[in-house]
């Protein structure tokens, strides 16, 4: 089941989610649009190596906006600080976003409960686009869960601004 | 409803969801981490062009890594048989992945209820990236429906290696 705006406004009111700043105009009938935060990352490097710690540059959106290019892979990252102990948020593009052909994530939509961050959005544009500080740019959904909670406790919690992939620690831990 | 970690791990111990390699391990707090399996398939462009032809040849992923390149589309499948009759599977990408820009499903997360079997991935990359058999790559979810069930018993479920479109391109389909 998925919550509806108006649950979505109670449930922030009641703290049982959170999203901060809080905006009531952001509130969609079963949504609410989070804003593009200030901050774009890139990678030095052009190949990615999964197994390699990847460095990343980090470049402040001006005010005349950004241009992203269709062959790199940008971390960008929500304004608003969001998350749950009690329902499962999925993201996604606001459909005024992906009609002039951006992703907002790399089919990774799914948020743990428990996860309290700034949201690393993985910005790919399929033609340039141009992006601005405090656009709206994507809706999250909440979503009701069938069973005992269980909080995330995993490497990004608590990130703030853009969070480049951490995926080389499984093959850390695999040794 | 989405299941959370403790009932994926109860339903699994009751057969209700099948995912066969299980490790607890691999469960997050409201998803299972799947591994790609050892056998990438390129598409070939008679296929995409919907002229008769094979397949793009099936290779391995090296163990020292494989590098895969923008503007082509791999599929690759699951390591685990993953399915249940009772709760509808969707499948996406780790966010770790996501962030590397490799994407795991092209706008087809949804899977059917039905039988158990290896899932295949549809991967493609913004920039050229390197992955490895076995990495934890994905994530599967579990959702709760309403209705009476009926379950799926189309020809995907029979492989368990990478499987290319089955559907012959006309529009009435």
């Amino acid at each position: 089941m998925i919550l509806t705006g108006s649950e979505i406004q109670k449930e922030w009111e009641a703290k049982r989610i959170k999203i901060d700043p809080f905006t009531p105009d952001q509130v969609n009938p079963n949504s609410y649009n989070f804003k593009l935060g200030r901050l774009i990352k890139h990678y030095k490097n052009r190949v990615l190596d999964s197994k390699i710690r990847q460095e990343a540059v980090t470049e402040e959106i001006p005010a005349g906006g950004l241009v992203l290019q269709p062959d790199r892979i940008y971390l960008g990252h929500t304004e608003e600080t969001m998350g749950s102990d009690h329902y499962v948020p999925i993201i996604r593009a606001r459909s005024s976003i992906a009609r002039i052909g951006l992703f907002v994530h790399i089919t990774a939509d799914l948020i743990d409960i428990g996860s309290y961050n700034q949201w690393t959005l993985q910005l790919h544009a399929i033609q340039p686009v141009r992006v601005y500080a405090g656009m709206l740019i994507g809706q999250v959904t909440f979503w009701c869960v069938k069973g005992t909670i269980t909080l995330y406790q995993g490497k990004y919690q608590g990130s703030k601004g853009p969070m480049e992939s951490e995926i080389y620690k499984d093959f850390q831990s695999d040794r | 409803m989405i299941l959370t970690q403790s009932e994926i791990d109860a339903e699994v111990a009751k057969g209700d969801i099948i995912i066969e390699p299980y490790a607890r391990a691999q469960l997050n707090p409201n998803s299972y981490n799947y591994r790609l399996g050892p056998i990438l398939r390129e598409v070939s462009p008679e296929r995409s062009l919907g002229t008769p032809g094979p397949d793009g040849e099936a290779f391995p992923i090296e163990v020292s890594g494989t590098l895969l390149q923008p503007g082509r589309v791999y599929l690759g499948h699951t390591v685990e048989k993953i399915g249940s009759k009772k709760y509808v599977v969707s499948l996406m990408g780790r966010s770790s992945v996501g962030r590397l820009g490799l994407y795991l499903q092209l706008s087809a997360d949804l899977g059917n209820l039905g039988d158990a079997h290896c899932w295949t991935l549809e991967l493609t990359c913004v920039q050229p990236i390197v992955v490895y058999p076995n990495m934890l790559i994905g994530q599967v979810t579990f959702w709760l429906p309403v209705g009476e069930l009926t379950h799926y018993s189309g020809p995907y479920t029979m492989h368990s290696d990478p499987v290319g479109s089955l559907r012959p391109m006309r529009s009435a389909e």
